[in-house]
């Protein structure tokens, strides 16, 4: 029982988004506080909270919980885990962009999608094709710019400025890894 | 339960291993200095030899089970030379009379008892001191003294110890429960300097009843790896309480000795007819991990004795089987916990010359883990704490069952600036030149205690865990300077005074092969 509550409530931490599951994570073997390298070559501790979910249940005498409801019970603390983490994450990922200056501002326009992909670092595959970021939208403005999108790409200006930053981008990913060397 | 239980633990005892190890034990809280403990064929039928704290030479032969007239008869040879041949040893005067004793985990027979008095008779005679015969029964309650208070009490620490106890001997040592067993004996609070060097004797004694198992299966890497996981604590609770070096030396050399025979009988092992061979039908890659293990228990204990001065025979076959395995691709890199035994069989290839091919098998681990273990690798090797049985369940796991692991795992190198950085020593740089920009796809990662000496710990509580990225670009000169400089200061006193016991450990606590650590065996090794 004890295996199936875990499923259950593991199930439950990734269903709160697809982002999550797409987030690379390990435990920590030992000791209580670690440290990391960014790509700017600096130490950042990271600083570990506490994520508590409290959960209420009411037994009754003599009856325990049917299947659909010990799934349930389970599940709870698992969206609750993976909502908390959500939060933070947006917390983490809000002062992280403010320190380093990738802020645009207002509604979703095509200017401001071309200026936020100006702003933020992407990667190139084998053949120099771009590996696209993902775009974290609600599901209002999710809607939206999947109707938005499809009529932007038509626009020449759009596609010029879109080709422009991909290239400045291919550009600098090259420069990037061409530093990935042994020199003298 | 605890005289039960070394009741039946004196009824399986082996001498070798088992019964010679407690036994000292016994020998050294009684106020004895332990001159030689070991067999060998120049021991003249004496296993231990000792001063009591009276000034007296007492020599032992150690053997297990009862001793009827049969058995007498064979060991006889064994007896005559305990009693007559003088002991040997630099700190004893030729000529000087000792004490023998016969020491058996079980009994005497009366004819044998009889045969001994009618002997005792004519060695008077003839100016020998008499045999005592020491039996089972007489040694409980030197062993129960020995570990006295120390025997779990609480419920679930008795089921633990149990547990430990009752293990089949046969690769299921739990070393995690084990060492948690170890850290309840030796806490790192509260006791005071007596008493931690009465339980740092005690862990011994209880590593003795402990690893029986395996010895009595012959499963002498488990016994091997006990062993150091005992000796580790001893030096880290003597570091600790600051002990003076006779509080806990002696039970520390002890437990040490144990440890380098389990090694030695492991690699005897391997290289006797059919060593490697299987036993039942088994995976290849199984085959070629325990050839790995087995080859790199055969290396190590090759390089110890080599840097003691010796040149035992079995080298001549030792190098050419693991020069063989090496080039008939026979060994596995099952995962990170597999290093120190690279290392080990590295070193020995360099010892003979075999230079470029033992680097060249440093290179194929290196490109072994910039595929697997890079940033954004699903399939990651496992890290150096996950034993190789346990690596190799997984692998099957996957094989069997290869169901979708909820979220992305965030892979990471334990061994890998270790090994750049051993390259950089030995100026591979064109070979490092081609992997680099793999190499730059890798995060490596570190573990620094706290405390330096809890790097003697199976797990620590306090420390930090670091992942560092190698550089982007990376200048040789500054690779090679960082390469060849090494603070030891970092590491425990015990690891820096003494380097077999440091080569052993990598061997038992893979988890614990820092940059540093390897580093510095590789001064002494390489």
């Amino acid at each position: 029982m004890t295996e199936i509550r875990n499923e259950a409530m593991f199930d439950a931490i990734y269903s709160v988004s697809p982002l999550l599951s797409q987030i690379r994570s390990r435990p920590q073997r030992e000791g209580k506080s670690s440290s990391f390298e960014d790509e700017q070559g600096s130490v950042q501790p990271i600083n570990y909270k506490l994520i508590s979910i409290p959960v209420q249940l009411k037994t009754k005498e003599a009856r325990g919980l049917s299947p659909t409801e010990f799934i349930e019970l389970a599940r709870a603390p698992g969206i609750g885990m993976g909502t908390e983490m959500m939060r933070r994450l947006y917390e983490m990922l809000e002062e992280t962009t403010k320190k380093t200056g990738n802020v645009v501002n207002g509604p979703l326009t095509c200017d401001l999608f071309l200026d936020l992909l100006e702003k933020i670092q992407f990667d190139f595959d084998d053949d120099g094709n771009p590996i696209w970021p993902s775009l974290q939208l609600n599901s209002d403005a999710h809607a939206k710019f999947k109707l938005q999108y499809p009529e932007w790409l038509k626009e020449p200006k759009f596609q010029e400025r879109l080709k422009l930053i991909v290239d400045q981008q291919r550009d600098k990913f090259y420069e990037r890894e061409a530093c990935r060397r042994l020199v003298d | 339960m605890k005289e039960r239980l070394v009741a039946d633990w004196l009824t399986k005892a082996g001498e070798r291993g088992g019964l010679d190890v407690a036994f000292c034990q016994v020998l050294l809280a009684q106020g004895c200095k332990i001159l030689r403990a070991g067999h060998s064929p120049t021991e003249l039928g004496k296993d231990i030899t000792a001063i009591t704290r009276n000034r007296e030479l007492h020599a032992y032969q150690i053997k297990s089970g009862d001793i009827g007239l049969k058995e007498f008869e064979q060991i006889q040879p064994q007896v005559i030379n305990l009693v007559e041949a003088d002991i040997l040893h630099p700190s004893v005067r030729r000529g000087s009379k000792h004490r023998p004793f016969l020491v058996t985990s079980g009994n005497f027979s009366e004819p044998v008892e009889t045969t001994v008095q009618g002997l005792n008779d004519s060695w008077k005679r003839r100016g020998h001191q008499p045999l005592t015969l020491i039996r089972g029964t007489e040694l409980l309650p030197d062993f129960m003294e020995l570990a006295g208070d120390f025997w779990p009490v609480e419920p679930p620490e008795v089921r633990s110890f149990l547990t430990l106890y009752l293990t089949e001997g046969r690769g299921d040592l739990d070393h995690k429960g084990f060492a948690a067993f170890l850290r309840r004996l030796l806490p790192d609070k509260q006791l005071t300097k007596p008493v931690t060097a009465r339980r740092i004797a005690a862990a011994g004694l209880f590593a003795s009843y402990l690893l029986e198992a395996f010895n009595r299966q012959g499963d002498h890497w488990s016994s091997f790896c006990g062993w150091i996981i005992t000796a580790a604590h001893q030096a880290w609770a003597a570091e600790i309480y600051q002990l003076p070096p006779k509080a806990w030396q002696s039970s520390f050399l002890l437990t040490r000795t144990a440890a380098l025979s389990a090694l030695e009988r492991l690699s005897d092992e391997t290289l006797g007819p059919d060593g490697l061979r299987p036993r039942e039908p088994e995976f290849d890659d199984y085959t070629r991990m325990r050839n790995t293990i087995a080859s790199s228990a055969v290396a190590s204990w090759h390089l110890m004795k080599r840097r003691d001065g010796q040149h035992p025979a079995s080298g001549d076959i030792a190098f050419p089987l693991i020069s063989r395995l090496a080039r008939d691709g026979r060994f596995y890199f099952w995962g990170e916990s597999a290093l120190p035994n690279f290392l080990a069989i590295f070193w020995m290839l360099e010892h003979h010359g075999q230079n470029w091919f033992g680097e060249e098998l440093l290179l194929q681990i290196i490109n072994a883990l910039t595929k697997q273990n890079q940033k954004l690798s699903d399939d990651p090797l496992q890290g150096p704490e996950i034993s190789p049985d346990k690596c190799f369940s997984s692998i099957l796991e996957k094989l069997r069952n290869p169901k979708p692991r909820r979220g992305r795992r965030a892979p990471v190198s334990w061994s890998l600036e270790s090994l750049v950085q051993l390259l950089a020593i030995r100026m591979r740089r064109q070979a490092l030149k081609a992997r680099w920009w793999n190499i730059t796809q890798v995060e490596m990662a570190s573990f620094k205690p706290t405390r330096n000496a809890d790097t003697l710990l199976w797990n620590c509580d306090e420390g930090e865990e670091m992942e560092r990225l190698p550089g982007k670009p990376q200048k040789w000169g500054e690779l090679t300077a960082a390469a060849k400089s090494n603070d030891i200061s970092v590491l425990p006193r015990i690891l820096q005074d003494d380097p077999d016991f440091a080569l052993m450990f990598i061997l038992a606590y893979p988890h614990r092969a820092s940059t540093t650590l390897v580093k510095a065996l590789d001064k002494i090794y390489g």
